[in-house]
């Protein structure tokens, strides 16, 4: 951190310098500077018993030869020393190694026989997947800071000898910030032969790693909305993924206010989302037994005949809002397929609120109403001709997959 | 200094449905606490990169 404030300073003091104030007290405190740069480089190889290599820092148009041999001076006499550690004690490396280690551990467990047996060919994947996303993260972030470091610090760019090491080190940092909030946000995927993925995120309340977000008849439920979803439209091309999350984590600002009753939501770029608390929404199947179907009136657009169903209709309803933006879109900002949708439904005359009403949630928009027909055709096989002229128009028919 | 930029995606658009009705709106991810774009990191690249955009070019850190 102080290593950037102090940048941002000599940033400052350069400036000064260059727009005509070249008095000593200024270029005074410019050296300092970066003296004081210099040194918490060499502070920080100290502390953590790694050899220190001095800058290879040349005349910037502000110091001239002899000023930078002055100012590296004490620190080639250190490097050179007996004092610099030959070879580091403990390497970035070894250092990484054991902050996955740990992190590693606070994944969560499946059993992986209970995996094989869903219905669709899941596949559990490896504990290190979890790790290895955060570092495919990492390297994504540090490129994006290394390359915008001259534009973001006016000028100053990171020595290419000293990229790999700050990608490694903030790597490192972004591991020790995880590790402790392991017991929330870790994560353990399965997914199946067409890419599809169901993503079980840890209880935070509990210190074990076998306490999911979901439980295995959730699992199963969701293992089955999958298969009923290619019984329907085929093998889709454009993979989606489920992720079961827990009432503290993941969701976050507004979305977490809502997650105590919240059902479930989709974001584009990340897909669709259930929040599987069966002791809140618990269904009664007492009530459900004596409701009849109403396309105007029905809060959904199938009723279910039990707490399996109604998850179900739930996360079905998600994935229909995730293939808007996939299909429709390029799921994200930019495009996240509403407004193509909503051509296509004037396109296809689909009405919402009359000839094709599907449900009282339905009602509320196009967005809505989609995810609403969807669920009911995947679920009941019923659709009206113009939702499924829509489907035909984006491939989602098994008719067109099958030939 | 100049304004430092952020130069990737910050907002993601998001529906909500609940007892209540849908909600859609928009995710800000600048606007998140360290500990929920902690959260984020594994769903999204865009967390880890407004977590060092924070740290390294900022160095504002943001908690809860």
């Amino acid at each position: 951190m102080e290593y950037f404030k102090l940048l941002g300073q000599l940033k400052t003091r350069r400036k000064q310098i260059l727009d005509g104030d070249n008095s000593d007290g200024t270029r005074n405190e410019y050296k300092k500077d970066l003296s004081k740069l210099i040194q918490a480089q060499k502070d920080a190889a100290r502390r953590n018993a790694i050899r220190f290599k001095t800058p290879n820092y040349r005349p910037d148009g502000i110091l001239n030869d002899r000023e930078v041999a002055e100012l590296l001076q004490p620190y080639r006499q250190y490097e050179n020393s007996d004092e610099n550690p030959r070879t580091s004690g403990i390497s970035i490396d070894d250092t990484t190694s054991f902050l996955e280690r740990q992190l590693e551990m606070a994944v969560p467990e499946l059993d992986e026989s209970f995996v094989a047996n869903l219905p669709g060919k899941w596949k559990l994947t490896s504990r290190y997947a979890y790790i290895g996303r955060i570092k495919y993260h990492s390297n994504l972030a540090s490129d994006t800071i290394v390359e915008t470091l001259p534009k973001n610090m006016g000028g100053w760019s990171l020595p290419a000898e000293q990229t790999e090491l700050f990608k490694k080190s903030a790597y490192a940092r972004l591991l020790i910030l995880s590790t402790p909030k392991a017991k929330v946000s870790t994560y353990r995927e399965i997914v199946d032969d067409r890419g599809n993925t169901i993503r079980l995120y840890r209880n935070p309340r509990s210190s074990s790693p076998r306490n999911i977000s979901a439980t295995e008849k959730d699992i199963k439920v969701a293992a089955d909305a999958f298969a009923l979803i290619k019984d329907r439209i085929g093998s889709d091309k454009k993979p989606v993924t489920v992720s079961f999350v827990t009432s503290s984590s993941i969701v976050p600002g507004r979305v977490k206010s809502k997650s105590g009753k919240s059902l479930g939501f989709a974001f584009a770029g990340g897909g669709a989302h259930v929040f599987a608390d069966r002791n809140k929404n618990r269904v009664g199947t007492e009530v459900l037994a004596t409701e009849k179907y109403d396309p105007q009136s029905s809060w959904h657009s199938y009723i279910p005949k039990d707490d399996d169903e109604y998850m179900m209709h739930t996360i079905i309803h998600e994935i229909g809002h995730v293939h808007m933006y996939k299909y429709w879109g390029q799921d994200n900002i930019l495009n996240t397929g509403r407004e193509a949708l909503e051509n296509d439904y004037k396109k296809f005359g689909i009405d919402r609120l009359r000839a094709n009403a599907i449900s009282r949630y339905g009602r509320e928009s196009n967005v809505e109403h989609f995810a609403e027909a969807y669920s009911r055709y995947i679920m009941t096989g019923d659709a009206t001709p113009e939702f499924l002229d829509l489907l035909r128009s984006k491939g989602l028919l098994k008719s067109q997959k099958d030939g | 200094m100049e304004k430092a930029e952020r130069n990737y995606v910050t907002k993601f658009p998001y529906l909500i449905d609940n007892e209540d009705g849908p909600e859609d709106g928009v995710l800000d991810i600048t606007k998140l606490s360290d500990d929920e774009l902690l959260d984020l990191i594994p769903a999204l690249p865009e967390a880890t990169k407004e977590l060092y955009f924070r740290q390294y070019i900022l160095s504002e850190p943001k908690d809860n």
